[in-house]
């Protein structure tokens, strides 16, 4: 075994700097999409300005439920600086309350409790304005709320509970009834992403790149079998098809252990959630993958036929996979399509072992089948 | 030590070999010659266990019939392309099929081989170096596991006098003080009569044949048309 080791590695060490960048690429590529990713969460939040002439307990209130939606980033900034900022797009849109705002919301009196300035740039101004609005609107409900439960204790010359309470239990039971998050979109973008939904994404992205460095790194198979010294092996003590299949193997552990290297970095760097299932498929996806590659290179002569073969085999996996294209018109006419299809158990996290059965049959197959040992003649 | 008989061999119609017969001693060298075509490098595959004859038998070690992997075992096969890493040194060459040959041999004695054939490049690339050099290093990595029978297939083809000298002088001193057996294909008619004890002709042109036995040397004939 140690012998089989040095002599891949004497190979590889040849060639270590692309060896390395496509062993590499999938743990690269998933963890910059996730940076990315929460990156342009950040990046895509909408600058809207705040004027207030006084900060007063309601347009506390007010400001901390639009700091909390995802897509906005509240600034807080003068009425000039405002304007200023508005007229270079610097700020989407601008709010202005007056220092009357709680005592026209007390009173449930709707005019002139906001301003809402805007430029001809202003992409999210609407969905904007309305979030805030019905923000306004649940303060101006609690506070009638507040009223009518005042007069009812009057009218029955009763002594009203403090209109604080009332308000309390009234946002209480709001939260508990509230049955669709009150979030918008823009672009395509969906505001609330949640944990599932990235993971999936960044399996994709490890599913597409592992494919396609593996079939990089698997040319070494085309251009060794195909080498005039590869001639030699049966004057070895290794048999050719159990000399390359032994290499074969070296490559899974290496893939492997990188593997194993990526998810980690993902789970506790990252703050990604992989169970324990999804980590196990993900490994046989992996050797799936390999031997999959493996026997694709067996039908190849010459590196740039392979490489060109490579190429399609991947777009077609990766274009019928439902990644970018839907899918899901063929997978309702033919529901097998989706357990037959090499990456679709893998999209879902799942296991899958059609694939890994089918080319470790055909790998022993080929190992077992009686064929000339053919060196080769100039 | 090497014994054929009856041995044939057809790519379709086209017979190359038909019922070839000849054996060859412990020690000797015999050369193998013949028009292009006439089937020398075909010979040397079937007996290496590389092709598959379509009848006939041969043994070594008088031996029939063993499995190809044992037959190999006793072979050293010199290729009639050059056949080595390119972008490996001589060392890596040598080392890389030292690991994975059936006898194990020290660095030391993987340099000492190369040296015993005039080839004192250790550490240079195969791509650097000079077209003698490359055939005496294909010749060196198939002597790594220290067989008793050698079969070469023009060896010397494109080189210098000298590095042609150099390997026909270590092929004698391996015969007679190793007591090695070598089958060697050459075009070379002065390195035939001066190296060989012995000349395997095959293929129906007499040329060759007349050549050689003008030069004294003792020529056996397999002809495709000798029933
Ligand atoms: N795989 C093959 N399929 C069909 N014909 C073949 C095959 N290999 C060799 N031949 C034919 O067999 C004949 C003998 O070839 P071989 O290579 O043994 O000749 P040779 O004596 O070594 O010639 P040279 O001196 O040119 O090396 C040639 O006519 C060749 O075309
Ligand atoms: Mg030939």
């Amino acid at each position: 075994m140690m012998r089989l080791l040095h002599t891949r590695w004497m190979h590889v060490r040849k060639q270590y700097k692309s060896f390395l960048f496509w062993l590499l690429l999938p743990l690269f590529a998933s963890a910059v999409y996730v940076a990315v990713d929460t990156n342009i969460e950040d990046q895509l939040r909408i600058p809207v300005g705040i004027v207030m002439e006084e900060e007063t307990p309601l347009l506390q209130e007010l400001t901390d439920s639009m700091e909390n939606l995802p897509l906005i980033e509240v600034n807080y900034i003068s009425y000039h600086e405002a304007i200023h900022r508005l007229e270079n797009h610097q700020v989407d849109s601008v709010f202005e309350f007056p220092a009357e705002y709680d005592e026209a919301i007390l009173h449930n009196d709707r005019r002139g409790i906001v301003s809402h300035f805007t430029s001809n740039m202003s992409l999210a101004a609407i969905p904007v304005k309305e979030s805030v609005v019905s923000f306004i609107q649940e303060q101006l409900n609690r506070s009638k709320a507040a009223i009518a439960v005042e007069d009812l204790f009057e009218t029955h010359n009763l002594t009203p509970p403090p209109k604080e309470d009332v308000k309390q239990t009234s946002k209480e039971i709001q939260e508990s009834e509230r049955l669709i998050e009150t979030t918008f979109s823009t672009a395509g973008k969906q505001g609330n992403s949640n944990e599932t939904s990235a993971i999936i994404s960044v399996l994709d992205v490890w599913i597409v790149v592992v494919l396609f460095s593996t079939m990089m790194i698997f040319e070494w198979v085309v251009q060794e079998r195909n080498h005039p010294a590869f001639g030699r092996i049966p004057f070895t003590a290794y048999h050719p098809k159990q000399y390359i299949l032994s290499q074969v193997c070296i490559y899974i552990g290496m893939f492997l252990v990188i593997d194993f290297v990526t998810f980690s970095v993902l789970v506790y760097g990252m703050d990604q959630t992989i169970s324990l299932s999804m980590l196990i498929a993900c490994l046989m996806f992996r050797i799936t993958t390999v031997l999959g590659v493996f026997l694709l290179t067996l039908l190849f002569k010459q590196r740039f036929s392979y490489v060109l073969g490579a190429l399609i085999v991947c777009v077609v996996l990766i274009g019928t996979s439902g990644m970018i294209l839907p899918i899901e018109g063929i997978i309702r006419h033919f529901p097998l399509f989706a357990s037959l299809h090499p990456l679709q158990p893998m999209m879902h996290g799942e296991i899958g072992l059609t694939w890994l059965l089918i080319s470790m049959g055909l790998c022993f197959l080929w190992l077992f089948k009686k064929e000339n040992i053919h060196a080769k003649r100039s | 030590m090497l014994n054929v008989r009856d041995l044939s061999k057809n790519y379709g119609e086209k017979h190359v070999l038909h019922k070839i017969n000849f054996h060859i001693h412990k020690g000797e060298i015999v050369g193998l010659v013949g028009e292009n075509g006439a089937g020398k490098s075909t010979l040397l595959h079937i007996l290496a266990t590389i092709e598959k004859q379509s009848s006939g038998h041969f043994s070594i070690d008088e031996e029939p019939d063993s499995k190809p992997a044992n037959i190999r075992k006793k072979i050293g096969f010199v290729p009639q392309e050059v056949a080595l890493w390119e972008d490996f040194t001589v060392k890596e060459n040598m080392t890389f099929f030292e690991k994975l040959s059936w006898k194990r041999r020290s660095i030391d004695e993987l340099k000492k081989l190369c040296e015993a054939m005039h080839l004192d490049a250790w550490n240079t690339k195969v791509r650097a170096l000079s077209g003698g050099m490359k055939r005496k290093l294909n010749m060196a990595i198939s002597l790594i596991h220290d067989p008793p029978i050698l079969f070469l297939d023009e060896p010397t083809v494109g080189i210098d006098l000298k590095s042609k000298k150099e390997i026909a002088d270590y092929l004698t001193h391996i015969a007679t003080t190793k007591d090695k057996t070598i089958l060697y294909i050459s075009h070379d008619m002065d390195e035939i009569t001066s190296m060989c004890t012995r000349v395997i002709s095959i293929g129906d042109d007499p040329f060759y044949d007349d050549i050689l036995t003008a030069e004294g040397m003792d020529v056996t004939t397999l002809s495709k048309n000798d029933e």
